[in-house]
């Protein structure tokens, strides 16, 4: 296998062991995916009259998309510092998660009680 | 009440807390498995919020009006309450269970999957009473 022209896989491309990082990264998308479904909700209701539901629902997809990309490049990251035997730690997007998160919760609250 | 009489120093716990370094600089560089099991478990309960939330908003434009007016505001705002007190705790609850792993304590316990279990059945048992409602007076 180690024959003549063998070079070792690029530094993200060796998996650890437990697919772990994989198992991550399709928990990011799956949370994406999730964000992008109440913003899709949104869309179909400002569709039925309420305009102004436009907007947030605009802007949740697009920040449902940048997380869906940021999950990609993060795995790549993540199976990169696994090597190195760093923590994969990342809190400031956990941080952004969870105030937007809490965000279109607010949101969702101000829908139901004002629409 | 044992909530409430353990307030003042939860409140003290809480204060000298917010003077403690960021868990990414506390003890030491920790198993990746557990950071990232950790995400993981953090992305779980941003879906569950997000669940709660489109669900929410779902019984109050979607569903047809129960013959009680407000019944579809009751479970849209109970499920979004739910939501919130999901999503605006969960950072501080990633940020606790990392410094626990870096500094190899035990994981803090949390009383949020007893309060999301209390508070989902409350919703469904009410949601229940409204349908037998309807069901008893024969609204459509």
């Amino acid at each position: 296998m180690n024959g003549p022209g063998w070079q070792p896989p690029h530094p993200a491309e060796q998996l650890d062991p437990g697919l772990q990082s994989e198992r991550t990264f399709l928990a990011w998308q799956r949370t994406g995916l999730g964000f992008a479904a109440f913003g899709t909700l949104l869309l179909r209701n400002a569709f039925e009259g309420h305009l102004v539901l436009a907007i947030p629902g605009l802007l949740i997809l697009l920040a449902a998309a940048l997380l869906t990309a940021r999950a990609q490049r993060r795995y790549r990251v993540t199976v990169a510092v696994i090597q190195l035997a760093r923590s994969p730690a990342d809190h400031r997007a956990i941080a952004g998660t969870a105030a937007l998160a809490t965000a279109l919760c607010l949101a969702g609250l101000a829908v139901v009680l004002l629409l | 009440m044992e909530w409430l009489r353990q307030l003042p120093r939860r409140l003290r716990r809480h204060a000298r807390d917010r003077w403690q370094p960021t868990a990414h600089s506390v003890g030491r560089e920790p198993d990746y498995r557990f950071s990232l099991a950790n995400e993981r478990t953090f992305l779980a309960w941003i879906r569950t919020a997000l669940a709660l939330l489109a669900g929410g908003v779902a019984v109050v434009q979607l569903v047809p009006t129960f013959s009680i007016g407000w019944a579809r505001h009751l479970l849209g705002v109970a499920l979004i309450v739910l939501a919130i007190a999901i999503a605006a705790t969960s950072y501080t609850r990633w940020e606790r269970r990392e410094r626990a792993i870096r500094l190899g304590d035990p994981l803090p316990s949390s009383i949020l999957p007893r309060l999301t279990g209390l508070g989902i059945a409350v919703i469904m048992i009410l949601a229940l009473v409204f349908v037998l409602v309807d069901v008893a007076r024969g609204h459509r």
